[in-house]
C-alpha cells in the first residue's frame, strides 16, 4: 500500500515515516485530528517505543488499546495502539495496528518498556486469545477464576449469552513470607466498590501490593455488539458509571458522530457541557466526601454531600433524574433547556458556589485532616508519566493534561478557564487539584448560560456508514476518557471498545502503596478516585477464589449457613 | 448506712443505663452540628438490647478464651465504675491506683485475646489498643502523681477535696481532661476501632450477644472515667460552698458530675466532629506532649507551686 | 433551633419533582399495540405477544427492567405510554410489576383469520391518513383484509377493472 500524503500530515507522522521507511504499510488519515499507522506486527513494539520516547517534553501516553476480531470482515484479528499526542494547538491521537493471521496470534509485548500498557495487554490475551511475548506479569486480569482457558468472550464465534463451566485456580504474583497479608477486599468499608488490594505488611508499613479486580464486570462491549442498536448503545454507556456516566455517553455519541459526518448543532453542544461540568461538580464534592470520611473527618463528608444535595436537586428538574441523565442521542440532544430552567442553573450555582467556598475554607484549615494527607502517597513525575496517569492524579503530580484544552470536543473552545497543577504528587496535590477544579466549572456553567445560542437541539441524520471506525474522547471528573467504536452492518456496532481513566490510573496504586502504613491505604487508593465500575464494564460474576487465608471454603459455608439460621 | 445504699444503687444505675444514653446524646449533638436529625437519644440502648438478645457469634478457631473475654471484661469495667467516686464516696475503695490498673487491665483482657486470633484486622486493631493505652495512661499517671506528691494521699476524694487554684494543680486537671479524652477513644483516638481502615479492629471478631457485652463495656469505661476527671472538678467547688461534711453536700456534688460528666460528652462530641482520625505515631507523638506538660506540673508541686 | 436538612423519610412523605422521570403507565385506551415502544425500549422491557388463535395481542411492560429512559414515550404515535412521577417500585410479588395492555387483532372479513395488526391500528390509519388524497371506497374494501387475503383480491380486482374500462370504451365507441 501506499502511503497518503497530506499537506496538514502530522511532524511526528513524518518522523515515523522516515525511520521506519518501508516496514510501515500503510498511513490513514480518519478524521482530523486521528490518524492510523498500519505496520507489520514484528514492528509494532519498536514503532510504539518510538513514538512513546520521541519527545520527553511532550505529554505522551496510551490513550486506549483495541484488540478487535475482524476475522469475519478481512480474516484476521488486529491489535491498536492509539497514542494521544499532546501539543497546544495540534494535538491528535496516532493509532499504531497491526493485523495478525489467525494461526499466529503473536507479538512482542510494549508492557516492557512502558509499564501503562500492562493492563491492556493482559486483557486482550485473555478476551481474544492474542499473546504478547515476554510479557512480566501474564495473569488473569478480568475473567473470573473458573473461567476455563481456551474460550475468548470477545471473538466473534463467542455467543453473548454463553456460560462455559467452572474451572477455578487464581494465585497471586507478589510473595513474601515474611510479611503479614492484610486482605483490603473484595469487601471492606473503605472500598465503594468490590476491588482486592493484597497488602503484605510489616508491623503497619506496607511493603508490597498486588491488587486483583474486575469483580463487577459486566461484559458491555459484548452487549453492545450484539443486542443494541446504535440509540440503545446510548443508554448502556450511560450505565457504565454511577456517577460519570454522562460522559460515557457524549464520548460514545461524538464517536459515532464523528464517523457518520454529522454536525452537532451549538445549541445542542451547549447543554451537552453544561450538563459535563454538572457532573464534574457532584464527582468531586462526592470525592471531597469520601475522602473526609476515610480518614475520620465525619463532618466533611456530611459538609460535602450537603452541598452535592443542590446539584443533584438541579440535575433532576433538569433531565428528569439525579444521575442518569438521558439526554444523549445521536447528533444532539433530546429535551431542550427552557428559559425558566436557566434562571435555576443561575441560582443554584450562586449558592452552591457561596457554601462551597466557606467548606473549603474550613478543609483547608483542618490541621488534622491536612496532616493525614499531607506526603502521603506520592507519585513522583516520572513514573506518572510512564505509566499514563490521567486527569487530577496526573494533574497532582504535575502532568499539563486536560482534554478539555488538548482536543477540545463539545463547546469547550468557547469557553475560558484553567487547568490547576500541582507537582508534589501526594494526596494532598489531587485533593487541591479537585477543589480548584471545581471553582473552574462553576465558573464554565455561568459563561455557558450567559452564551446559549438558539437554534435546533438535534440534528437529523440518514445514513451511518458501515465498518468505518472513530474515536471518541471526553475529560471524565477522572480522567481522559476514550471510546472506540467501529459500526457493523444492519445497525448494529461491531466493536466497542471503553477506556475510562481508572483504567489507566489503577495500575500505578500499588506503587503508591509501598512504604506508606495501613492506615494510609484507604486514602491513597481514594485518591485516584477509583470509579471501579468504569473500569471494568463489567456482568456481576459469583466469584469464590478458592482457598481464603483463615478461612476453607468449608468453614466459609458452615459460618453462613449458623448466621442465616440465627437470623430467622 | 441509707446514704451509702442509696449511691450504691444510683451508681449501678447511672454505670450500666445512663452511659449508654450518654452515648445517645453524643450522637444526637453531632447529627446536629451536621445538620440532620441522626437517631433518637435512646437509640443506643435499643441497639444494645437487640444485640445481646441475639445469639453470641464465636470467632473462628477460638477456645474458652474467647468465649470468656467480654464477661471478662463487662466486670472488670463495672468494677472500674464502681471504683470511682459518686459524690463523695465510692463502693470500691475510691483509690488512683486501683483506677490505673483497671483502666490498663480492661485494655489488656479486651485486645490480647485478638492478638491470637487469626484475623489481620483484629490484630492490627488490639496492637493499636494496647499502644493507645498504654500511652495514654503515662499522662495520667504523672499527673496523678503530682497530685499525690502534694497532698501525700492516693484517695481520689481526698486530692479532690484538696484541690486549690494554684499552678501545679491546674496544669494537672488540664493533663487529666486530656488523658481522659484519649483512653475514652473520642475521634481523633478512636484508631482500634477505626472501621474504614480496618472494618471494626479489636471487635472484629464479635457478634451478637459477645459484641453487646464488648461495646457496653467500651461504654461503661469511657463513663467511669469520666466521671473520674468530673470528681476533680465537682467536689472542689461544692466543697468551696457548701462543706464537705453534710449528706447534702455528697448529693449536690454527685449531681453536679452528672452535670459536668454531660457537658463533657457535649463537649467531646463537638470536639470530635472538627477533628480527622489520626495515625498511630501521631497519637503517641501528643501523649509524649502531655507527658511533658505533666512532668512540669510534678516538678511544679515539688517546688511548692 | 437547629436546621435540619434531613426528612424522615419514609415516615413522612416525599415527592418528586414533575420533571421527575418515574415508572411508565400505558393507557389502555390510547394504546393501539403498534409495538413502536418495544423497539426502541433499549433493555427490553416492553415485550409484545401475538395469540393468533383467540385474536388477542399483548404489550407487557415490566417495570423491573425499565430504565426510565423515556423513549417509549418518544416514539409512541398515540401518545398512550407516558413517564409518571412514580417512583416507589417496590413490591413484594414480582408480578406487581408487570402491565400488560390487551388488544384485539383484526380479524379478516373475507377468510375470517387473525391478523397480527390490530383493529385499533388500522383506526389510527384512517384517521390520520389525508381523505382528499384516496379513493375511500377502495381504500375500505381493501383495509380490512388480512394480507393473504390483500394479495389475492389485489389481481382479481385489477383484473374486474381492466375489463370494466375495456367495456366502458366499447360502449362509449358503439355511442358515437
Amino acid at each position: 500500500m501506499v502511503s497518503l500524503e497530506t499537506e496538514h500530515e502530522n511532524d511526528y507522522i513524518k518522523r515515523i515515516k522516515e525511520q521506519f521507511k518501508d516496514k510501515i504499510i500503510g498511513i490513514r488519515k480518519l478524521y482530523d485530528d486521528q490518524w492510523l499507522i498500519i505496520t507489520e506486527k514484528d514492528y509494532l513494539r519498536d514503532v510504539v517505543r518510538y513514538l512513546a520516547d520521541i519527545n520527553s517534553s511532550t505529554e505522551i501516553h496510551i490513550a486506549t488499546m483495541v484488540g478487535s476480531d475482524e476475522r469475519p470482515i478481512r480474516g484476521k484479528m488486529s491489535v491498536t495502539f492509539w497514542m494521544n499526542v499532546i501539543e497546544s494547538g495540534s494535538s491528535s491521537f496516532v493509532g499504531i495496528r497491526a493485523y495478525l493471521d489467525e494461526d499466529d496470534l503473536e507479538y512482542e509485548s510494549i508492557a516492557q518498556d512502558l509499564p501503562g500498557a500492562d493492563w491492556y495487554e493482559r486483557e486482550i490475551h485473555e478476551m481474544l486469545g492474542i499473546t504478547p511475548r515476554n510479557h512480566p506479569n501474564l495473569k488473569r486480569l478480568i475473567l473470573p477464576d473458573d473461567w476455563p482457558e481456551g474460550a475468548y468472550p470477545l471473538r466473534k464465534d463467542f455467543n453473548y449469552s454463553e456460560s462455559p463451566a467452572k474451572f477455578p485456580g487464581y494465585s497471586f504474583t507478589y510473595k513474601d513470607s515474611s510479611c503479614a497479608i492484610v486482605p483490603l477486599g473484595p469487601y471492606h468499608i473503605s472500598l465503594d466498590e468490590p476491588a482486592h488490594f493484597r497488602l503484605y505488611v510489616k508491623g503497619e508499613e506496607i511493603i508490597g501490593c498486588d491488587y486483583k479486580g474486575f469483580y463487577s464486570h459486566r461484559g458491555i462491549e459484548k452487549l453492545a455488539e450484539s443486542r443494541l442498536t446504535y440509540e440503545q448503545v446510548n443508554f448502556i454507556a450511560e450505565r457504565i458509571c454511577g456517577i460519570c456516566g454522562y460522559t460515557h455517553s457524549t464520548a460514545y455519541c461524538q464517536a459515532m458522530e464523528r464517523i457518520a459526518g454529522i454536525e452537532v448543532p451549538e445549541r445542542a453542544e451547549y447543554i451537552r457541557t453544561l450538563l459535563l461540568e454538572i457532573e464534574r461538580i457532584h464527582s468531586h464534592l462526592l470525592w471531597l466526601g469520601i475522602a473526609s470520611h476515610l480518614v475520620g473527618l465525619e463532618s466533611g463528608f456530611m459538609d460535602a454531600w450537603r452541598i452535592r444535595e443542590r446539584i443533584m436537586w438541579l440535575a433532576e428538574r433538569l433531565t428528569g433524574n439525579r444521575k442518569t441523565y438521558g439526554m444523549n442521542l445521536i447528533g444532539g440532544v433530546r429535551r431542550d433547556l427552557l428559559d425558566y430552567r436557566k434562571d435555576l442553573v443561575m441560582k443554584t450555582i450562586e449558592k452552591v458556589k457561596e457554601e462551597y467556598t466557606q467548606f473549603v475554607e474550613k478543609l483547608k484549615s483542618n490541621r488534622s485532616f491536612i496532616r493525614r494527607c499531607e506526603d502521603i502517597g506520592v507519585l513522583p513525575y516520572d513514573k506518572a508519566r510512564a505509566y499514563g496517569v490521567l486527569g487530577p492524579t496526573g494533574r497532582g503530580s504535575g502532568r499539563k493534561i486536560d482534554t478539555r484544552k488538548d482536543h477540545p470536543y463539545a463547546s469547550y473552545k468557547d469557553v475560558d478557564f484553567n487547568i490547576p497543577l500541582y507537582k508534589d504528587g501526594d494526596v494532598l496535590s489531587r485533593a487541591l487539584v479537585r477543589i480548584e477544579e471545581v471553582l473552574e466549572s462553576i465558573w464554565i456553567i455561568e459563561q455557558l448560560i450567559d452564551s446559549m445560542p438558539g437554534g435546533d437541539i438535534i440534528a437529523e441524520y440518514t445514513e451511518i456508514p458501515q465498518f468505518s471506525e472513530g474515536l471518541g474522547y471526553t475529560e471524565a471528573p477522572r480522567g481522559e476518557n476514550v471510546h472506540y467504536v467501529m459500526t457493523g452492518e444492519k445497525n448494529v456496532v461491531y466493536r466497542f471498545r471503553v477506556r475510562a481513566p481508572t483504567y489507566a490510573n489503577l495500575q500505578a496504586v500499588p506503587k503508591m502503596l509501598s512504604g506508606y502504613t495501613i492506615a494510609d491505604a484507604p486514602l491513597i487508593i481514594a485518591s485516584i478516585d477509583p470509579c471501579y465500575s468504569c473500569t471494568e464494564r463489567v456482568t456481576i460474576i459469583d466469584v469464590k477464589s478458592g482457598k481464603r487465608r483463615t478461612l476453607s471454603e468449608d468453614e466459609f459455608n458452615m459460618l453462613s449457613i449458623k448466621a442465616s439460621r440465627r437470623r430467622s | 448506712m441509707i446514704t451509702e445504699v442509696i449511691t450504691i444503687i444510683i451508681s449501678i444505675l447511672l454505670i450500666t443505663i445512663f452511659s449508654v444514653i450518654l452515648e445517645g446524646i453524643r450522637s444526637k449533638v453531632k447529627a446536629l452540628l451536621q445538620m440532620r436529625e441522626g437517631g433518637e437519644i435512646t437509640h443506643e440502648i435499643y441497639d444494645l438490647f437487640s444485640l445481646l438478645s441475639m445469639k453470641g457469634v464465636l470467632p473462628t478457631r477460638t477456645s474458652l478464651i474467647h468465649v470468656l473475654t467480654p464477661y471478662m471484661t463487662f466486670s472488670l469495667s463495672v468494677a472500674l465504675g464502681l471504683s470511682v467516686p459518686f459524690g463523695l464516696m465510692s463502693v470500691m475503695g475510691g483509690d488512683i491506683l486501683v483506677v490505673i490498673l483497671v483502666v490498663l487491665a480492661v485494655a489488656f483482657i479486651a485486645s490480647v485475646p485478638s492478638m491470637v486470633i487469626s484475623n489481620i484486622y483484629a490484630n492490627i486493631g488490639a496492637s493499636r489498643e494496647v499502644i493507645l493505652v498504654s500511652t495514654g495512661l503515662m499522662p495520667l499517671v504523672v499527673a496523678c502523681s503530682s497530685f499525690v506528691i502534694k497532698f501525700g494521699t492516693l484517695s481520689i476524694v481526698d486530692i479532690a477535696k484538696s484541690i486549690t487554684l494554684s499552678l501545679s494543680d491546674i496544669m494537672a486537671i488540664c493533663v487529666i481532661g486530656y488523658a481522659v479524652y484519649v483512653l475514652s477513644e473520642f475521634t481523633p483516638f478512636d484508631i482500634s476501632r477505626s472501621e474504614t481502615e480496618i472494618i471494626n479492629g479489636v471487635l472484629s471478631e464479635y457478634g451478637g450477644r459477645l459484641l453487646g457485652l464488648m461495646e457496653w463495656s467500651l461504654y461503661i469505661r469511657r463513663f467511669s472515667l469520666i466521671m473520674f476527671f468530673s470528681t476533680f472538678l465537682a467536689a472542689p467547688l461544692i466543697g468551696k460552698i457548701f462543706g464537705f461534711s453534710s449528706i447534702l453536700s455528697h448529693f449536690l456534688t454527685l449531681l453536679l458530675q452528672i452535670v459536668f460528666v454531660v457537658s463533657y460528652y457535649m463537649i467531646a462530641s463537638m470536639v470530635e466532629e472538627r477533628h480527622a482520625r489520626a495515625r498511630v505515631d501521631h497519637v503517641i507523638r501528643l501523649n509524649g506532649v502531655f507527658v511533658l506538660v505533666g512532668l512540669i506540673s510534678v516538678v511544679l508541686s515539688l517546688i511548692g507551686m | 433551633m437547629v436546621r435540619v436538612i434531613t426528612v424522615k423519610y419514609p415516615l413522612k412523605e416525599a415527592k418528586a419533582p414533575e420533571e421527575y422521570r418515574g415508572i411508565p403507565y400505558i393507557d389502555p385506551q390510547r394504546c393501539i399495540g403498534c409495538g413502536a415502544c418495544r423497539n426502541a425500549c433499549p433493555p427490553n422491557a416492553i415485550t409484545r405477544e401475538i395469540d393468533l388463535e383467540k385474536g388477542i395481542k399483548r404489550i407487557v411492560l415490566d417495570v423491573g427492567r425499565c430504565i426510565r429512559c423515556g423513549r417509549c414515550e418518544e416514539v409512541c404515535p398515540s401518545g398512550a405510554i407516558k413517564l409518571t412521577n412514580v417512583f416507589e417500585a417496590a413490591s413484594r410479588q414480582r408480578e406487581n410489576h408487570v402491565e400488560i395492555v390487551e388488544l384485539k387483532l383484526l380479524r379478516c372479513s373475507r377468510c375470517g383469520k387473525y391478523t397480527e395488526f390490530t383493529e385499533r391500528q388500522v383506526m389510527l390509519a384512517l384517521e390520520i391518513l389525508p381523505r382528499e388524497v384516496l379513493e375511500v371506497e377502495a381504500l375500505d374494501k381493501r383495509i380490512w383484509l388480512c394480507r393473504d387475503c390483500r394479495r389475492e383480491t389485489a389481481l382479481s380486482d385489477a383484473v374486474d377493472k381492466e375489463w370494466k374500462w375495456y367495456y366502458g370504451k366499447l360502449v362509449k365507441s358503439i355511442w358515437e
